[in-house]
């Protein structure tokens, strides 16, 4: 026998409809959260972009204050760099006199330079006795490495007085520590 | 109503789920990513100027207080190489010492300092004197090197006979060249202009 319904409905597939459904919710979900998120990082950026043109007058004047008070610090920094670096002139040159007994009588030249780390000296009117010990004050100077003889020449027979070269090989570092103790 | 399954669905939910995945990927890349970028950015340099404004109060009187103490500073590294102020010091301490000072010539101008800041220069000079003794010479150097200013006196040389000796000394001064503190805002040192 033939039983044929014809009112019978076939079952429809729901099954794209849902996937539909599910997919436009994705999408929505996804497009709300890109948007949020994108408000709020633009909303973050007005909110200090605000306060930037509301203080711009505040910052400006406390940047010129860092600037003047990193001028002070920097100029006492260097100031004490220069001092610390300076070249001992008158210490050096106070003691070398002090080891030269009738300094004003025998020193008729006299040159030091700090680049060269040497001075170079001319006595005149001094015996070889005199002229050796006061090459052996020199050498026990700690600040003094060298003292190189150049010449001797005989300025009076009656006297035994010479005149005599010589050159001081310095040690910048020890007359630096010297002057630090 | 019935839901079913084959493998032409299979792949379109898979289609379905790539597509959102590069919607998300793309969407952040092209849309969030930049502007995010930008913010933090923003917002690190803000950070930087909230920490300015805590360790430097805004205050005319305050700045107005640093540029004070900056002419302090100005006693010792000055604005400049103000060589004049420093020539008649100079004629100051050489006649005290009993030095005559022939001539004073400039060597160097503006030269570069080894271990400073390089707005902080030197001028380099050198002197000629004449003095009855060498002790003079040396406390002419003495009394330079104990000036608040630095003088460094990196050469010396004399020649010359009892009561009569000519000198040669090199000197360095050294100045600051960035520019004044005063110059910086007006309104800290004088009346405001409308």
């Amino acid at each position: 026998m033939i039983n044929v319904n014809f009112f019978r409905k076939e079952a429809k597939n729901i099954l794209p409809l849902i996937l539909l459904v599910i997919f436009l919710l994705g999408a929505g979900a996804i497009a709300a959260q890109i948007y949020f998120s994108r408000a709020e990082h633009e909303a973050a950026l007005k909110h200090d972009q605000a306060w930037l043109d509301n203080n711009t007058e505040n910052l400006e004047l406390s940047r010129e204050m860092m600037q003047v008070d990193q001028w002070i610090s920097q100029a006492v920094d260097v100031q004490n760099t220069l001092r610390k670096d300076q070249f001992p002139m008158n210490r050096l040159t106070e003691n070398l006199a002090s080891l030269i007994p009738d300094e004003d009588e025998r020193v008729v030249s006299f040159q030091v330079s700090e680049t060269s780390e040497q001075v170079s000296m001319v006595l005149v009117k001094t015996r070889t006795d005199e002229a050796l010990a006061i090459i052996r004050d020199l050498e026990a100077q700690p600040y003094v490495d060298k003292v190189q003889f150049l010449n001797a020449e005989q300025q009076d027979q009656a006297t035994q007085e010479f005149s005599f070269q010589f050159i001081i090989e310095l040690n910048l570092q020890a007359l630096a520590e010297e002057g630090a103790e | 109503m019935k839901i079913k399954w084959n493998r032409e669905s299979a792949l379109v939910v898979l289609m379905a789920v790539m597509v959102l995945l590069a919607m998300y990927y793309f969407g952040h890349k092209n849309f969030v990513d930049p502007i995010k970028a930008e913010a933090e950015n923003f917002s690190s340099t803000v950070r930087a100027q909230k920490s300015l404004i805590d360790s430097y109060p805004p205050s005319e009187e305050l700045l107005a207080e640093y540029i004070a103490d900056s002419k302090s500073t100005e006693d010792f590294l000055p604005n400049g190489d103000q060589f004049d102020l420093a020539l008649v010091r100079l004629e100051e301490l050489a006649k005290a010492a009993d030095v005559q000072l022939r001539t004073v010539t400039r060597n160097s101008n503006q030269a570069t300092v080894a271990g400073v800041p390089e707005q902080f220069v030197k001028n380099t000079y050198s002197v000629q004197v004449h003095s009855k003794s060498p002790s003079n010479f040396r406390s002419l150097i003495d009394a330079l090197i104990q000036e608040e200013r630095v003088w460094n006196v990196t050469t010396l040389s004399y020649s010359g006979n009892t009561g009569s000796y000519d000198g040669n000394f090199g000197l360095e001064i050294y100045y600051f060249l960035g520019g004044e503190a005063a110059a910086l805002h007006p309104a800290g040192s004088s009346e405001p202009t409308d």
